[in-house]
């Protein structure tokens, strides 16, 4: 898989975080502006990752004519290597690349186009565009990924496994590639189907959780997936901090469902309410409508009243246990 | 000059002329006059020619007016923020200092009520048993807050609302809307300092902006309301102060009885008061007071409660 993105002003870590999580397909690390030190910086970060391959002076690879060029000027050694086949699919045979591979480009020409199509043209290498997957596709193409890993990795679940496992991973693909291999291991020694309770014992939670997740949850009604989620959080961040940030992220979710259902009272067709509440309308049928439905305009009403409440309690100087049950109280509440 | 305090003035009299020597806590709504007072009695006690002229430009007048005369401490929470215990250990070690002019050193803390505990169990001691030179005039707007401790070892003077014609006179100096005058002095309630910050501030547009939220709010138009909450300027203070004081007049609508504050809308309160019962506006008007003295997220709590104006009857 290769990967392009271009822009500006954005941070190498976050995008690869991104990628990891399927979040997005293409980094393009433009070498315009990089030194010889960020350039070695880069490779100590993330040389090791085995799904990384960086590429220094990336528009030289795949450009036949600029290769053929730079072959008839360099050594003789490197001439030699010239006549081993293009450059890009002799570097991803030596490093052991597969479709999973992401390389990540540095770039030090302005032609950036030019690149992208002799590389789609090199012999060997397939160019496919993979635009970058939306937030509520992640889950969906996670799955998918998860069973094509189990099917070459040839282990059998039982059914629930595979949303667990993209559960528990939170959708990033390197962890779940590791764990389905760690799993189909423990199939194959024990001879046994992968079960809930195999993953359960074995599969970390790495999947990072966020206020907005957890108020989606309370507001979805999934009130144990909701707690589990705040319990996950509190490890992750203090309890304290973990409370405030649910209960600001609460506080927004029902003053947009309260908003929304306001407008829905009134305005019938989904993409004028999308429209009005500013929103991509194909999130808004797919992440706010279904919720709307659990709830009545009063129930809003009551449980802005709560989530109020629950502002004044998590900043008052309440014992911390205590905030932290006041919070998982609030979901129950929601929950009803 | 003092006006319309004569209570306080007799206290500050005999601050002035010596014969009072212990602590006094001045208590009174903001903008009553309880700052300019003070600076009042220290321009009797230090001017070096005519106290009573407005402006005086003698040498301790104007040091007094920059807050840089010797003999006069004004301490103020900065930012908004509560005296830290560093703060009152700093000002406890300089007390000791005599004075330059005279034979007193006047201490003057507003908003004494923002002092964290440490920093008051830190100021009872010098408090109870200050030095002879030192008189101590603690400001507060909010005597409820003030800890017992303090309270109990000050003298309370309370100084009254400001007559209507007063504050009106002053108000008239900033605006010749003679239709808006009125209304701007009742929002003030006896403060002439909050008049006329409303009558700078052009409050009564925002005031018409929350009045137009409460009437969508109650015809269940809440994305409407929320949007008009991002988008207006004023602060989440002004507008706590507008609800209450709308509230109130919504509950004088509904009983029948009392002066509204903004009795200009007063068309639109009664139609408003008729969507809702007088026992919700009551426990309306009180949620609002517990809120603003609360630390809640402003933004929140005011959407909660204008929300709650959509609540089927």
């Amino acid at each position: 898989m290769i990967i392009q993105y271009g822009g500006d002003n954005y941070s190498l870590d976050q995008e690869i975080s991104k990628i990891r999580q399927a979040k997005r397909l293409s980094v393009l690390l433009s070498g315009e502006e990089l030194t010889e030190q960020g350039l070695i910086n880069i490779y100590e970060q993330y040389s090791e990752a085995p799904r990384f391959l960086i590429v220094d002076h990336a528009e030289k690879i795949g450009s036949p004519k600029k290769g053929k060029k730079k072959g008839k000027k360099s050594s003789a050694k490197e001439g030699a290597q010239e006549d081993e086949g293009p450059p890009l699919a002799r570097l991803l045979k030596d490093n052991q690349t597969n479709k999973h591979t992401i390389i990540i480009a540095v770039l030090r020409t302005e032609t950036l186009s030019e690149f992208w199509k002799g590389l789609a043209e090199a012999p060997g290498v397939k160019s496919e565009h993979h635009p970058a997957l939306k937030p509520w596709e992640v889950t969906e193409a996670a799955i998918g990924f998860a069973e094509t890993c189990l099917k070459g990795a040839g282990g059998k679940v039982e059914p629930g496994v595979i949303p667990l496992l993209v559960d528990l991973t939170g959708g990033d693909f390197y962890s779940l590639r590791n764990e389905i291999a760690k799993l189909s291991r423990l199939a194959s020694e024990t001879g046994q189907q992968i079960s809930k309770q195999d993953v359960l014992d074995i599969v970390p939670r790495t999947a990072k959780v966020d206020g907005w997740r957890i108020a989606d949850l309370a507001f979805q009604k999934e009130y144990r997936k909701a707690l589990e989620a705040f319990s996950f959080l509190c490890q992750q961040e203090d309890t304290g901090s973990a409370a405030v940030v649910v209960t600001a992220s609460l506080a927004k979710k029902v003053e947009m469902l309260l908003a929304a259902k306001s407008v829905v009272e009134v305005i019938k067709n989904p993409k004028d309410v999308a429209e009005l509440l500013g929103m991509n309308s194909f999130v808004y049928s797919k992440n706010v409508e279904p919720v709307l439905k659990l709830h009545s305009f009063d129930s809003l009403l009551t449980h802005l009243k709560l989530i109020a409440k629950l502002d004044l309690f998590v900043k008052s100087a309440a014992s911390i246990a205590l905030k932290r049950s006041m919070v998982e109280t609030t979901f129950l509440k929601l929950t009803k | 000059m003092i006006v319309h305090q004569s209570y306080a003035q007799r206290f500050l009299k005999k601050v002035r002329e010596g014969s009072l020597t212990y602590p006094l806590l001045l208590s009174g709504p903001q903008g009553i006059g309880k700052r300019s007072s003070v600076i009042q009695l220290a321009r009797e006690i230090w001017c070096e020619a005519d106290s009573t002229k407005q402006g005086c430009e003698c040498s301790s007048c104007y040091q007094i007016r920059q807050n840089t005369f010797p003999d006069l401490t004004i301490l103020t929470p900065e930012g908004g923020q509560n005296y830290g215990v560093d703060v009152i250990r700093k000002l406890i070690g300089t007390i000791t200092d005599m004075p330059t002019y005279g034979s007193v050193r006047l201490v003057v803390i507003d908003s004494v009520e923002a002092m964290t505990n440490e920093a008051s169990n830190a100021f009872l001691k010098c408090l109870e048993e200050p030095p002879s030179h030192i008189r101590f005039l603690l400001l507060t707007s909010n005597m409820s807050e003030v800890i017992p401790t303090i309270r109990s070892r000050c003298g309370l003077v309370p100084f009254d609302k400001l007559p209507f014609d007063f504050v009106r006179k002053l108000v008239l100096t900033l605006t010749q809307d003679e239709s808006t005058v009125d209304t701007y002095v009742r929002m003030g309630a006896g403060s002439a300092g909050r008049s006329l910050r409303y009558a700078i501030n052009n409050t009564l547009m925002v005031r018409d902006q929350v009045l137009t939220i409460l009437e969508n709010s109650s015809k269940k138009q809440i994305l409407r309301c929320f949007s008009a909450l991002e988008d207006t300027d004023a602060s989440p203070e002004l507008l706590f102060d507008l609800l209450e004081q709308l509230a109130g007049d919504l509950i004088k609508v509904a009983v029948g009885a009392g002066t509204l504050t903004h009795a200009d809308q007063k068309d639109t309160l009664k139609a408003l008061a008729q969507t809702k019962d007088l026992a919700f506006w009551y426990s309306w008007y009180h949620e609002i007071e517990s809120i603003m003295r609360s630390n809640g997220a402003p933004k929140l709590q005011i959407k909660y409660l204008i929300s709650q104006l959509a609540k089927s009857v």
